[in-house]
Order: C-alpha cells, then structure tokens, then sequence
C-alpha cells in the first residue's frame, strides 16, 4: 500500500508509534498508581492476623500451647496454609522472652521469612511488606511473668490468584 | 479518476493515520471512562473489603454486606452483578463491569462454607 517511502515513515513512523506507548503507559501507571494507593490493606491484613493469632493461643493471661517445633499454630488459628505458607505473601513471627531475666524463651515463625526482613528495612519504600507488633505480657504455668510478642506481615497486593 | 497517484497515496495514508489515532484515543477514552467511572476500583473495593471481614470475624459470626453498589454499576454497564466466595481457593470475586472482575484471598480457613445473596435486598450474608 505504501509504495512512497517517505510517506510510509510519515505516517507510521517508529516515532508515532512511541508517542502512543508513552501517552498510554502514561496513562495506565497513573491510573494504577490511584487505585492502589487507595485499595492498600497490607497493614489491616497485617493487624488482624497479628490479632487472629493473639486470640487463638492466649486465653486468661496464660499461653495455650508450647511452641514447639511440632506446634501447629495455622491449624490451631483456622488460617489457610496454602495462603501463609505457600503463597510468600504472609508471615507470622512469635518470640517468648522472660520478663525477670530477659531470656528468649521459646521461637516460631511461619510463612515467607523474607518479609521478616522488609519489615526492618521498610521506611517508605511500598513494594515492601506491610508490618505489624504487638506485645503481650502473660503468665505462663509456674507463675513467671512472659512476654509475647508477636510480629506479623503482609504483603498481599491483590489481583490475582494466590 | 485520480490520474495523480502522489495525490492519491497522499490520501490513503492520512486516511489510515486518521483511523489509527481515532482508534487508540477511543481505546483511551473507554479505559479511562471505565476507570473513572469507578466500576473497577468498587470492585476491588469490595473483594478486599469482605476478605478483610472474614478475617476479622469470630466463628460463629454472621455476616450482613449491603451490595447495592455492586448491583447498580453492574446495571450501568449491561451486564449481571457477580459475589461469589470460593472456599476451595479462599476467593472473593466481584465482577460489575465488563471485563475480568476482581478477586482477592481470604487467609482465614472456613470451617463451613455458607453464604447467600439476596438479590431482592441486595444483600450479601456470610455465616463463618
């Protein structure tokens, strides 16, 4: 059809062809960067789960169950374990301390260990994990005064199928 | 009739650069229309909103969501209002616009999985 050259690089040229993916990336990311600053739930995904598992292993002041290695804390709370283990887009992380001679009692963690370590980089940087902590001070059996603290993290976007 | 045939490629080609500047501002003009018109952002919206009350709910807890918004942007755009909980893949899907509609996992693991909508009030009814 466009046996003129000249007239082919006129009108269809690699220029105007950019011209229209810049006005239309323009436009999608603009219009992305709106719906997700006002859809973002990381940090109430973060806090209600931080809450799910407070409520699940504490009752009357006192820790429900050891966490041992054989602890099945997902089972134990009704979480989904293809979603917090597998997916990398959630992660629980749970520390026993001694209040009378600080010592770390007891460990667990579950789900992408990774958003662990965005939680402490994160300042104001959004691709990394929403984060939450909360601290409770329980009683365990014998009387001793323990700290729980419980940190969670979620970096669950949306969108697609996890 | 033409016997000027500079003159005749002169025209096809402006014919067919008209045709494809029309054709991506239309293109623009839907997907900005679409978006603006906050079909989609409802959707998403929504799913992540009934997600995040699953989570949050005790067991034994019983769920009222009004959707009416849901059901009057489907009804904008032609098409029939879609809820739909999956207990198998923790999914809320919500879909009133053309397109593929939004979804979005739940984490909380439903020991039942009973929900209901009533499309004469709207109304969406979770029981967890």
């Amino acid at each position: 059809m466009f046996l003129n050259k000249k007239g082919d690089e006129k009108y269809l040229s690699p220029w105007n062809i950019l011209i229209w993916i810049i006005l239309i990336g323009t436009i999608v990311i603009a219009l992305g960067m709106f719906n997700s600053a006002k859809t973002d739930i990381r940090s109430e995904e973060a806090r209600i789960l931080a809450h799910r598992v407070i409520d699940c292993i504490i009752q009357d002041g006192k820790t429900l169950a050891p966490l041992t290695e054989n602890f099945d804390l997902l089972e134990k709370c009704n979480l989904n374990k293809k979603i917090i283990e597998e997916s990398g887009a959630f992660y629980i992380g749970i520390t026993l301390t001694d209040l009378n001679t600080n010592e770390i009692i007891e460990q667990y963690s579950v789900g992408d260990k990774d958003l662990k370590f965005q939680c402490a980089l994160k300042k104001d940087e959004e691709q990394f994990a929403s984060c939450y902590t909360e601290k409770v001070v329980i009683t365990d059996s014998t009387d001793r005064n323990l700290l729980l603290e419980i940190k969670t993290a979620s970096n669950h976007v949306g969108g697609d199928s996890l | 009739m033409l016997l000027n045939k500079k003159g005749e490629r002169l025209i096809t080609g402006t014919v067919i650069f008209v045709i494809l500047n029309l054709t991506v501002i239309i293109v623009l003009i839907v997907a900005v229309s679409r978006s603006g018109s906050g079909a989609s952002l409802s959707e998403e919206a929504y799913a992540k909103q009934i997600a995040l009350l699953i989570d949050a709910a005790k067991p034994g807890t019983t769920l009222n969501i009004d959707i009416t918004e849901i059901y009057l942007l489907a009804r904008d755009n032609n098409i029939n209002p879609n809820v739909f909980i999956s207990c198998e893949t923790n999914e809320v899907y919500v879909r009133a616009a053309p397109g593929q509609g939004y979804r979005f996992n739940f984490f909380t693991e439903l020991k039942q999985c009973d929900f209901t909508i009533d499309n004469a009030k709207r109304r969406l009814t979770i029981r967890i």
